[in-house]
This record gives structure tokens, C-alpha cells and sequence, in this order.
């Protein structure tokens, strides 16, 4: 028997080598970034706005509840408009009637007419969005990118704002209509009678934009706050009033950093697209808003987490208003030597009106800096992703299976790399520079990360270069560049609102070009993909400056660089001027035009349609179009993140890959954003959804102004809701769209 | 029976540490064996035949993608480790229904770890090592440090390679179109290439390069392990899944042997069963 066990020793381990099945597959561990918990990331200080020696703001509490109120007031519109009338619904809009722009930022203007629908009927004003209208550029074959063409429209899906019209004065008889020349629309007309105009760009959520550093899709809500405008430093005639004592008062100007959502709330309320008639000032408006109750005719819970106490209500009792003024609040809120001084004269007046107050001409830093307040309260941080238990690497372990399988097709297909960090976005710049030491696992591991600095210009890979690109700004190749050309453009003193462009001016020597000085700031050796490398290489390079070429070093120190201190280089100004006067040169170029800023994923389930455009109704059609590699390839799109992904189209299991991702992205969902809890509770609204009829007959006689030829408004309420929230919860947007 | 069952759990035993999935935490990370069909990575019996089928590629993960200049893209082309047991001339051959394939074949020093330092390498694209490297140059070659064996590296103070490195680039095939430029000075050529610089693992490779099909054979392959990099070489065409053959035709004395073994096996088996 022994020599039977020996002997056969050998042929024993073969056969059961044959019999040995192991079945289970083991996925490669995913390479890059893992997602965290949003508690981990700091909301960026703004020093001077309530610290220091000096503050602006007094009372933080008071100053939130003016932001709040102010935020859902409808008085603050020309006609009827609140900033929550488009941004109410997780911080969003989902509204389906009337919410069509003629691709409102083409060029050439021209292009700016409704498309037809995917039937080919014409899609007009006042048209009500249905799930076959959607995506706005299908394919026949969506996964496969080589499958023709069936349908492209440069129409974007946004929200329907004002009736537009020029300004000529509030109201003196406490309407909250202004009173404005008011005509129908050249674009937004159902036969000769206006409609509502509508934005040229999806409404993006305010939930959680405190983390970024810019806003707006194309970045123009600048990250330092003047006062007066939205333009940060650019607007050179920006500025506030202070009053030095009682008999004088100088206008002075604002520098606020990490306050990009009070440069943003200064332009919808003078837009004449989504809240005002055109030509409407900030005092005005001021003078407008303190003559009214707060929230004068809508209910406000009693229970409401931050004006309850200031409504009208009691349990059982659901009243309008608040019982305070504008005033009172500015007052508590605001250092008294931006209101107190009490003569009229220095700050300008209406046409035969009595001259503003302080309080009314600093009234665009009152309403800016108490909105910024109030939105830096809701931040999202409570979906079941972040609630999940960790384990020691930092992966969630009370996530479904379907969960996890969709957390690790988020890392393999490189979705990380850009909607990076706690936010899950590349854009919160600030915030995730202050965390990219203390979570290093946020940003990348040894076989894959991302460079994490204060830099506002970074480098990436395009089909035909390497090039500058604005950090959190990216092409994927949603539509043609001639659709929008997005942070390519300029702002109205004709600078381009790009740091990249700024940036490369600089180095040239032109520095009068560099108008936001963020772009002093960066630092060549924190660049993604190296700029300037002084060594010589054994074979030829075209992409990037080296040793070949007359290279200084970076001005800025070397600590903690990303990239291999021999890449702390720039070229010099001389060289650089060069480079940029060749025609074609590849070292220069930047991936700019067509680029918008990262949207967060948070709450992304409810936050439909999706892209700049709102092209893509579902998360379904939204994976389809990364799985494809996009719709485009513009210039600058970033093809080597963006490019068709054989683990979602492919592979055997890419059916069950592109559910679970879906499943992963519904983790981020915070309950309370979903059933309106504290932070997220607020007052009743009505909001205009469309107007009675339909896109090829509505009814005349609006009486906003009875006789210029204005359809009739058809509107929803969304009622108040208390610090316990709704009953039922918010609905995704591509469940609310007729088949 | 007993010393049946227990021969029989000793082997399991030696079997499984044989087959042992690695999980990888280099810089790439290869294929685990346990996703090889059946888990098995070894070419274990003379005359055997591995495979790992239906496996995801991308369009332009081996050469062909504009962006990197032609080099191959380290996260999203994919690695497969394998084991040979036996002297024996042995073709990897790849199928796919994307017509524009390539493979390179590297001898390494155990089994692939992968790379575990970065080598700070950068290609004429701009792009760093693993995403953009070497996928025709010899071991120690630019693009290639990374995932060289330090026994080679000795001489180079900036980088010492890593432990379970790459020895000897043996040869590539391209089905697709040539690229005269790579990111990282060498070319790609269309159809099969010996690349080798010694007779150490291999006495010679040969290979076929046709639309949807490459191999390359090398003749007596060395006892060893040896590590395959995959995928499209068209920044045109679709992505399709691909099936990976690791095969090889046994001597015809080894054969006889090996039926015999089992034969014998069988009827011992028999045997007791009867007492």
C-alpha cells in the first residue's frame, strides 16, 4: 500500500489538477482615486466675512435667514421669478413645459432655431418634454460609437425664466410686476403671443456649490466677490459703499475670496432671461424688495429649520410671510457702516424717484453674501454612500454587491479621475487641495493619481496634443463646439473667462492680459502631464518644452511638487511668445472651447436631465454616452478619459456593469434632499410651468401686462415643507416625462 | 481508501498553491490566474493548452491611439501571466472580431509583479509610465525601466527596476497598421517580430499577423514565467472582447509516457475497489 501511495504521488496531483475547478473570477483591483465621505471635506474659509476684526456679516443666523428668504421670494423677479423658481426640485429644475432653448448659445446666432423632435414634428415654445424627445443625439446603435446618426438637435432643455422686457421702474403701488415695455419674445412665441424665455443651459443644483470654486457652466461666477458684480477683479468699476462717519461715506472695493456663490447670485437677478427685465439695477431692486414683507405671499411652514420662528404659522395654521422686514434682517445681519449712513446723494437714483440709501446701493452685497450663507448650508453629506460603514482601505462595506460591482466600474472606467474627491468633482479646487494630504487615497495610489494642488490650469492629453485646460473644466464631447463654446468665451470687458488662455499670456510677459490672479499662482510642476522638462531626451519631442529649448525655473517654490522637480520649468517669455506665434504649434495649445465645469454626482438621481445642454434625460442614457466615448470629438475633448469603455459595451458582463454603476450613483442620494428635510426644507412656491395651451395655441391677456401680447401662465405649487420634510419623495426627472 | 484520500488531499493541496490567484498591487495589474478559464495560468503537462476567453480589450490599448503617440496604454490594454513547465515550442496566438490586434511576449523573473516604482519616465505624447510605455523596446529600454528586473538595472542610479521584472523583450505581432513612432523612440512594425537579444528562453520566434488572428510561436520556450500584453492596435475600430491560446505540441515521448501513468492509475484504482 505504501508503495502504491508513493508511486502514484505524482499522477495523483495531475488528476487532480484535472479535477480542480476553481470558478471564482477575480477582478485586477482597480488602479486611482476611491471615493469618500463628503464630511471629509472643508467648506473653504472666506476671511473678512464673518472673522476677523471687522466682519461684514454680524450674525451669521440672521444672515441665513435673509438668504433664505431672499432665495425663495418670487418678489425678487420682475415678474414672478425666485432664484428657487428654477432651482427647487434637490436644488435643480425638473419642470417639462415650456423648457426648450433654440440653442441659445450657437454661433452663429442664426443657428438659434428650434429643431424638430425625433419624429420629426417641430418642437416649438411651450412644447412639454417627453421621454422620446431624449437623448437630444442618439445613435442607432447607442453603445456602438461607429453606428450612424439618427437624430441631433442643438436644443438644450433648461428653465423657462421671465417675459424679459425693458426695465423702467418697480412698481410704486407695491405690485411685485415691475413696470417694464413688455413685448412678445423674437424667439419664445407661440404665433404672435409671447411666452416665457428660456435659459441656453441646464439649471445645475446649488446643492453642495459652496465646494466650488467657480460657477456657473462655463466659470464666470468668479471665486473673489467685489460687491456689486459678478466679475471679481475684472469689473474695475465694482465696489461698495462705507461709511467713514456721518457726513462721509466712500466707495471702497471688495476682495472676498472662496465666494464664488455670491458673484453667482448677483446675474439671475438682472438677467433677462431668468428673473428681471433688461436694463433693471441692484438698488432698484433693493428698493423693490424692502418695502415688502419677506415671502409676502407665500406659506412658510412654522416648523421651517431656519424661518420658523419669523413665520406667520403655528401647528395647524399655514400663514404667508414673515413677521420682519427686509430691513430688520439687513440690519441685524450686516456691519452697520454698510447701511447706517443716513443721507442720499453720493449713490445714484431712479428717474424721478428719491435718490437710493446706502442700504439700497450696497444692496447687491446684502443679497449676494446672504445667499452665499444660505447655500453654504446645503451640503448633502447623509446619503447612504456616505453613511456606510469602512473598512482599512477606505471601501464602503454596507453597500449592496450591485453597489460595489458599480463603485468598481466608477474606478475602472476612469469616472474618478474626474469626478474626483468627496464632492465628486475636479472643480471644488480649494476644497479638495486642503484634503489631498489627509486623504491621499481620495486622489490616487501609486499606479494612478491625480495631481491635487491650488492650481486653477492643469495639462491633459487631446487627439492631437498635450494642452492647458482650466482645472475642473472639461470637454467629454456632449455637443459640437459651435453649439457653445462654453469656458472658451469672454466676458463683457472682452478678457476670456479662461485661466488657461490667461496663463499662457503670462507667459509670454503679457501680464495686462492676466486679469484673475489666481493664474500667477501656478505651478508648472503640479501639472497633470509635464509642461517644461529640462533634460534631453533620446528621441524627438514636439508636445513640450526641454532642455533643448531656453527653459527658467518655475517662480514659485519646489515643496511637495507633483511631478519630478527636473519638470519645475517654464519656457522663457521669449521662447514661450514664440512657440504661440507658429502656426500649429503643439506646445501652446490649450483644451479650452467646449469645456464646462465637472457637475457633482450628489443626488445625481435627482438632478435630471443631464449635461449643459440637458440633452440626456436618464442615468441610464447618461452611461450609454460614456460607455460610447461621447457624442463629438472636438478639439478639446479629453480623449484618453473619455473614449469608448469595452467593460460597458463589450464585455460579456456589461449589461449587468452599466446597472450596477446606475446602482452606485444612486447611493449618493441624501435622503434628506430626497424628502426635503432640514437643511433642505423651505416655503411654498408657485412656479410658472408652461402656459395654457399647448406649443401651437395659448391664450392671450397675461395680466403682467395685460396689453403687450404675453400668454397666460400655467403654474405648480410646491408647498411648504417643515424641518421633517415631505411625505413623498422627490421623483427623478425621466419619471416625469410622458412616454 | 485512507491513504487514497489523504495522497489525494496532499496534491489538492499542492495543486492549489500552484494555481493561486495574485492579486496584483503593481503599477498595472495583471490578469489573476483564477480568471483564466478554469484558473489555470500553467502550462502545467507537456503538450497542454491555457486559455483565457472572452476577455475585454480596448481598440487601441497596444498601439494606434494619436494621444500617446503610439505607445502602448499601460491601465487599459491588459496583462497575462503564465507559467511554462516544459522545453516545448509554444504559441500564444490571440483571436478577436477586431481585425487590428497586438501582442508582445516578455520573458520575466518569476511571475510579473506588475512594476512597484515609478520610474518618472516620460514619452514624446507628455504622458508618464504605466499609462504610456514601451511595447517593442528591450528590457531597460525608455518606457520599459518601470517594468525591468532590477537585476538588469544595476547600473542605472535613478531607476532600480522591480523585482519581478521583465528579462528579454522575446517578440510582438501587430495585425494593425505600422507606426513609425511609438512615444518613446522605437517603432511598431506590421506582422511578427523576434526581438530577443540572446537564446536564453527561446531558440527562435516566428508568428502570423491576419485580420482578427496574430500568434507568435517560440520555439523551445524555457521553463519559466512569462508575462503577454494585449490589444487593438486602430483608433478606428470598435472595441471586441478577445481569446487568449497559450498552447503547446508535446514530444511525441512525452505522450506515451503520460497515457501509460494513467492508464496504470485507473486500473489500481480498479483493483482496490474489487479487494
Amino acid at each position: 500500500m505504501f508503495v502504491h501511495s508513493k508511486f502514484n504521488f505524482l499522477p495523483f496531483s495531475l488528476l487532480a489538477l484535472f479535477l480542480l475547478q476553481v470558478n471564482s473570477a477575480v477582478e485586477a483591483a482597480a488602479p486611482g482615486p476611491i471615493p469618500i465621505n463628503l464630511s471629509t471635506l472643508p467648506v473653504p474659509p472666506t476671511p473678512g466675512l464673518s472673522n476677523g476684526s471687522d466682519p461684514i456679516v454680524i450674525d451669521l443666523q440672521k444672515a441665513i435667514i435673509l438668504g433664505k428668504a431672499l432665495f425663495w421670494d418670487t418678489n425678487v423677479g420682475s415678474d414672478g421669478m425666485a432664484c428657487a423658481s428654477c432651482h427647487f426640485h434637490a436644488g435643480a429644475d425638473v419642470r417639462v413645459k415650456n423648457q426648450i432653448s433654440p440653442g441659445g448659445k450657437s454661433t452663429p446666432p442664426q443657428a438659434q432655431l428650434f429643431d424638430n423632435s425625433t419624429s420629426g414634428d417641430l418642437i416649438n415654445a411651450n412644447h412639454i418634454l417627453k421621454k422620446s424627445d431624449f437623448p437630444f443625439y442618439q445613435l442607432q446603435q447607442p453603445l456602438d460609437p461607429n453606428s450612424p446618426t439618427i437624430h441631433n438637435s442643438d436644443d438644450v432643455v433648461s428653465s423657462a425664466g421671465s417675459f424679459g422686457g425693458q426695465f423702467k421702474g418697480i412698481d410704486l403701488y407695491g405690485s411685485n410686476v415691475d413696470d417694464c415695455l413688455r413685448n412678445a419674445d423674437p424667439v419664445f412665441h407661440v404665433g404672435s403671443t409671447g411666452t416665457r424665455r428660456v435659459q441656453p443651459r441646464n439649471t445645475p443644483t446649488v446643492i453642495n456649490a459652496v465646494f466650488n470654486y467657480r460657477n456657473f457652466w462655463d466659470g464666470r461666477a468668479n471665486n473673489i466677490f467685489n460687491g456689486s458684480s459678478p466679475w471679481g477683479d475684472r469689473d474695475t468699476n465694482a465696489g461698495i459703499w462705507v461709511k467713514i462717519n456721518g457726513r462721509r461715506v466712500i466707495k471702497k472695493s471688495l476682495h472676498l475670496i472662496n465666494s464664488s456663490l455670491a458673484s453667482q447670485a448677483l446675474a439671475p437677478p438682472l438677467n433677462s432671461t431668468e428673473m428681471s427685465c433688461a436694463g433693471r439695477v441692484f438698488p432698484a431692486l433693493g428698493r423693490k424688495l424692502l418695502q415688502k414683507t419677506p415671502l409676502q405671499q407665500q406659506k412658510v411652514d412654522f416648523q421651517d429649520s431656519v424661518l420658523g420662528s419669523l413665520s406667520n404659522s403655528s401647528a395647524g395654521d399655514i400663514q404667508p410671510g414673515l413677521n420682519t422686514t427686509y430691513g430688520a434682517l439687513i440690519r441685524a445681519a450686516f456691519n452697520r457702516k454698510y447701511w447706517s449712513y443716513r443721507r442720499r446723494g453720493p449713490f445714484g437714483s431712479a428717474p424721478n424717484q428719491l435718490p437710493y440709501t446706502q442700504m439700497e446701493a450696497n444692496f447687491s452685497m446684502f443679497f449676494g453674501l446672504a445667499i452665499q450663507l444660505y447655500e453654504s448650508t446645503l451640503i448633502s453629506d447623509q446619503s447612504r454612500f456616505d453613511l456606510s460603514a469602512r473598512d482599512e482601505t477606505g471601501m464602503p462595506t454596507q453597500l449592496t454587491a450591485s453597489e460595489m460591482n458599480g463603485l468598481e466600474q466608477f474606478r475602472l472606467n476612469q469616472c474618478a479621475l474626474c469626478h474626483i474627491g468627496p464632492n465628486f468633482t475636479a472643480t471644488s479646487i480649494a476644497a479638495n487641495a486642503a484634503i489631498a494630504k489627509t486623504h491621499p487615497e481620495a486622489f490616487g495610489d501609486a499606479s494612478s493619481s491625480i495631481s491635487t494642488s491650488s492650481n486653477v490650469v492643469n495639462r491633459i492629453l487631446t487627439a492631437r496634443s498635450v494642452a492647458m485646460f482650466d482645472s475642473g473644466f472639461a470637454s467629454t464631447g456632449v455637443t459640437e463646439t459651435t453649439s457653445d463654446i462654453g469656458v472658451g468665451g469672454t466676458d463683457p470687458f472682452g478678457n476670456p473667462l479662461s485661466f488657461s488662455l490667461q496663463y499662457i499670456q503670462h507667459l509670454t510677459g503679457n501680464n495686462t492680459a492676466v486679469v484673475d490672479a489666481d493664474v500667477f499662482n501656478v505651478r508648472s510642476c503640479d501639472f497633470q502631464e509635464a509642461f517644461a522638462v529640462n533634460v534631453t531626451f533620446p528621441f524627438p519631442i514636439t508636445k513640450f518644452f526641454t532642455a533643448a529649448d531656453d527653459l527658467i525655473p518655475q517662480p514659485q517654490n519646489t515643496i511637495d511638487c507633483y511631478l519630478q522637480v527636473n519638470s519645475a520649468f517654464l519656457p522663457s517669455p521669449s521662447t514661450a511668445l514664440a512657440e504661440l506665434n507658429k502656426p500649429n504649434s503643439l506646445k501652446l495649445t490649450t483644451a479650452v472651447n467646449g469645456a464646462f465645469k465637472i457637475p457633482s454626482l450628489r443626488n445625481i438621481e435627482l438632478t435630471g436631465p443631464y449635461m449643459h445642454n440637458g440633452g440626456l434625460a436618464s442615468l441610464e442614457q447618461v452611461i450609454e454616452f460614456y460607455a460610447r466615448g461621447g457624442n463629438f470629438n472636438p478639439p478639446a475633448k479629453q480623449s484618453v478619459k473619455v473614449f469608448p469603455l469595452a467593460l460597458l459595451t463589450s464585455d460579456t458582463a456589461a449589461a449587468q456593469n452599466r446597472a450596477d454603476l446606475i446602482a452606485f450613483l444612486k447611493t449618493l442620494t441624501d435622503e434628506r434632499v430626497k424628502y426635503e428635510k432640514a437643511p433642505f426644507d423651505h416655503p411654498e412656491i408657485k412656479i410658472p410651468h408652461g402656459h395654457v395651451g399647448d406649443e401651437f395655441s395659448v391664450v392671450n391677456g397675461n395680466p403682467i401686462a395685460a396689453a403687450s401680447d404675453l400668454a397666460e401662465d400655467e403654474f405648480i405649487t410646491i408647498n411648504a415643507v417643515g424641518a421633517s420634510g415631505r411625505s413623498t419623495p422627490l421623483k427623478a426627472f425621466d419619471s416625469l416625462l410622458a412616454p | 481508501m485512507k491513504q487514497l484520500s489523504t495522497t489525494f488531499k496532499v496534491s489538492l493541496a499542492a495543486a492549489a498553491l500552484v494555481i493561486s490567484s495574485n492579486a496584483m498591487a503593481g503599477l498595472v495589474s495583471p490578469t489573476p490566474g483564477a480568471n483564466w478559464d478554469g484558473g489555470n495560468n500553467h502550462l502545467m503537462m507537456a503538450g497542454s493548452t491555457i486559455s483565457a476567453s472572452n476577455q475585454t480589450a480596448n481598440r487601441e490599448s497596444y498601439t494606434g491611439n494619436p494621444s500617446l503617440d503610439n505607445a502602448a496604454w499601460g491601465h487599459v490594454g491588459y496583462w497575462y501571466t503564465f507559467m511554462n513547465h516544459h522545453a516545448l515550442d509554444t504559441t500564444v496566438s490571440v483571436d478577436s472580431a477586431m481585425s487590428d490586434l497586438g501582442m508582445t511576449v516578455w520573458r520575466t523573473n518569476g511571475e510579473f509583479d506588475g512594476g512597484t516604482q515609478s520610474s518618472g519616465e516620460l514619452s514624446s505624447a507628455g504622458v508618464g509610465i504605466p499609462h504610456s510605455f514601451n511595447q517593442t523596446g528591450n528590457a531597460g529600454d525608455s518606457g520599459t525601466k518601470w517594468m525591468t528586473d532590477s537585476s538588469l538595472m544595476t547600473a542605472d542610479p535613478l531607476n532600480t527596476g522591480t523585482a519581478n521584472g521583465i528579462l528579454e523583450t522575446l517578440g510582438y505581432v501587430n495585425s494593425g497598421a505600422a507606426q513609425s513612432i511609438n512615444g518613446w523612440g522605437n517603432s511598431v512594425g506590421h506582422g511578427a517580430f523576434d526581438t530577443s537579444l540572446t537564446n536564453t528562453y527561446e531558440t527562435g520566434v516566428t508568428g502570423t499577423a491576419t485580420a482578427g488572428h496574430i500568434d507568435l510561436t517560440l520555439s523551445n520556450l524555457a521553463n519559466g514565467w512569462y508575462v503577454v500584453f494585449i490589444g487593438g492596435t486602430n483608433h478606428t475600430q470598435s472595441s471586441h472582447n478577445i481569446n487568449l491560446t497559450v498552447s503547446q505540441v508535446p514530444a511525441p515521448a512525452a505522450v506515451y509516457l503520460f497515457g501509460s501513468a494513467l492508464v496504470g492509475l485507473i486500473s489500481v484504482g480498479r483493483k482496490r475497489n474489487a479487494a
